[in-house]
């Protein structure tokens, strides 16, 4: 049985194979569940073996079909792997609960068809579940509504309906390569000049995290904020254009040469209706914003700019033309669309990442236990090494920062998170 | 209620439903737009289409909550301009 790969996948897979190459570790990412209380391990992972043998996907892997399209393959159910559940129990205090956490998404999967493992770590009087995930199966999108499924086959014991299929998409090749033509015009004029990028050692090393969770009055205030100043239903822009003045203080320290920014913007592409068949592998696209530095002090004009950037490519179905685009890309083996995609974007594309997810994980409850907030710990690829993720649960707000160290220092990283923090106290 | 309000929001209903692919009946001019799982994109979209539809470019005309509250006020401030 096989699932046919679509090109947004194959540059995931791409993603995932740079990533090997290296630091050992795929493109992986972690969602963490806080619980009011820890559920029974036994029942957890009874359940969560059960569950998963629904999805015989989930031990699949990358191959190549007769005709030439990437796909994955689908062993039987009956050869599902066992899930993993690491149970940690932190020996200090509260604060040391990311450890733990980050450690894990830090680690390589046991073997190729392995592409999830839970860790349910227990302080003294927090309790977390992570689930970590291969980004080639899961999108942080994907991952929140998988764990949505579960609970719901907790509740009334029926398995998820769900299409696993996708057609080749051996066709339309003409749309396929204008779509082509129009996103290397729209790339080249995006970096006809480098972008600012931090440098970073080419090293293995470890990604790490800090997690700033806002309080629900602190999240309805920068709520209330965003609305103000860029109008209904704005917030990722004004959560972007607050990131990239952020971001631009450290950049101006640390004399980054350079007169843009560019940050691409992940944007979900699931339709109401295919949600929940949309469950596994990645159903996005991107935006792409290119800011001057000269102005980026005043928010007024920097707002105009992204919601204008973001309007003029909706209009011009660029999100749409990048997914007609990536299918050109699966005839390359993964080493050729890394190589196509160094030279497409002469090494760099993104000053850094961001990114904004409402939430997909719609209950109040995991398992029997109440769910008090989810967050999210994604590898940031290298480059840019460093990325800014805003994530919404109910009324609160969580912003991850992801980096590596040879990136930036302790110092510089302190400055960001207590400016990200700071937008919650802004009136 | 005026005949060109009434096609404006028929139009705007017709053109939600499309892009949240979802059933035009089960929208009503009365609900709020993001309740019917308006996000920031297809709310873009949906501006989009209203510049090429009515030809107004509302994203630089300003985006208050009150325009958009309601399919309803939001065809009765395109039917205002």
């Amino acid at each position: 049985m096989k699932r046919y790969l679509t090109g947004i996948d194959w540059i995931v897979n791409s993603l995932d194979y740079i990533s090997k190459t290296q630091s050992g570790i795929g493109n992986h990412s972690e969602v963490i569940l806080e619980l009011k209380k820890a559920p029974g391990y036994t029942s957890l992972e009874g359940l969560l073996n059960t569950f998963i043998k629904k999805f015989p996907l989930l031990n699949g892997f990358p191959s190549r079909a007769i005709n030439l399209c990437p796909y994955w393959k689908v062993l039987s159910a009956k050869k599902a792997l066992p899930v993993w559940i690491k149970s940690i129990k932190p020996k200090n205090d509260d604060s040391e609960y990311l450890l733990p956490l980050a450690a894990q998404v830090n680690a390589a999967f046991h073997n190729k068809r392995e592409h999830l493992i839970f860790t349910l770590v227990q302080t003294n009087s927090r309790t977390f579940l992570g689930m970590t995930f291969d980004h080639r199966l899961l999108d942080a999108k994907g991952a929140e509504a998988f764990l949505h499924l579960f609970q719901q086959f907790y509740e009334n014991k029926k398995p998820p309906q769900i299409s696993h299929t996708c057609p080749s998409h051996l066709n339309n090749w003409i749309e396929k390569l204008l779509a082509g033509k129009q996103i290397n015009r729209f790339l080249l004029n995006l970096t006809n000049e480098p972008p600012r990028a931090l440098p970073f050692a080419p090293k293995q090393e470890p990604c790490k995290f800090r997690v700033i969770h806002l309080t629900c009055e602190q999240s309805k205030r920068l709520s209330n904020i965003a609305y103000s100043h860029a109008g209904y239903l704005m917030f990722m822009p004004y959560a972007l254009a607050r990131t990239i003045q952020i971001m631009h203080q450290i950049f101006q320290e640390k004399n980054i040469p350079g007169s843009t920014y560019i940050i691409p913007v992940p944007i979900d592409t699931r339709t109401k209706e295919n949600a929940q068949k949309e469950t596994l592998f990645n159903h996005f696209s991107f935006f792409f914003f290119k800011i001057e530095t000269d102005r980026i002090n005043d928010l007024a004009w920097l707002l105009a700019e992204i919601k204008n950037q973001m309007y003029e490519q909706v209009k011009n179905k660029v999100p749409e033309a990048i997914v007609n685009a990536s299918f050109l890309m699966r005839i390359a083996s993964l080493p050729m669309v890394n190589f196509f995609l160094k030279l497409m974007i002469k090494k760099h594309f993104a000053s850094f990442s961001f990114s904004y997810l409402n939430n997909a994980y719609q209950q109040d409850k995991f398992m029997q236990e109440e769910v008090q907030n989810i967050f999210h710990l994604p590898r940031t690829p290298k480059p840019p090494g460093i990325g800014i993720f805003f994530n919404q649960f109910k009324n609160q707000f969580n912003i991850t920062l992801s980096y590596f160290d040879s990136i930036l220092n302790d110092v510089q990283i302190d400055q960001i998170a207590k400016s990200l923090e700071a937008l919650g106290n802004e009136e | 209620m005026d005949s060109s309000l009434r096609q404006i929001e028929e139009k705007l209903i017709r053109q939600i439903a499309a892009i949240l692919s979802m059933d035009s009946t089960k929208i009503k001019p009365e609900a709020p737009l993001h309740s019917l799982g308006v996000d920031s994109l297809s709310f873009v979209e949906l501006l989009v289409f209203i510049e090429k539809e009515f030809k107004i470019k509302l994203m630089e005309s300003g985006l208050t909550g009150e325009d958009f509250k309601t399919v309803h006020s939001l065809a009765k401030r395109i039917n205002g301009q």
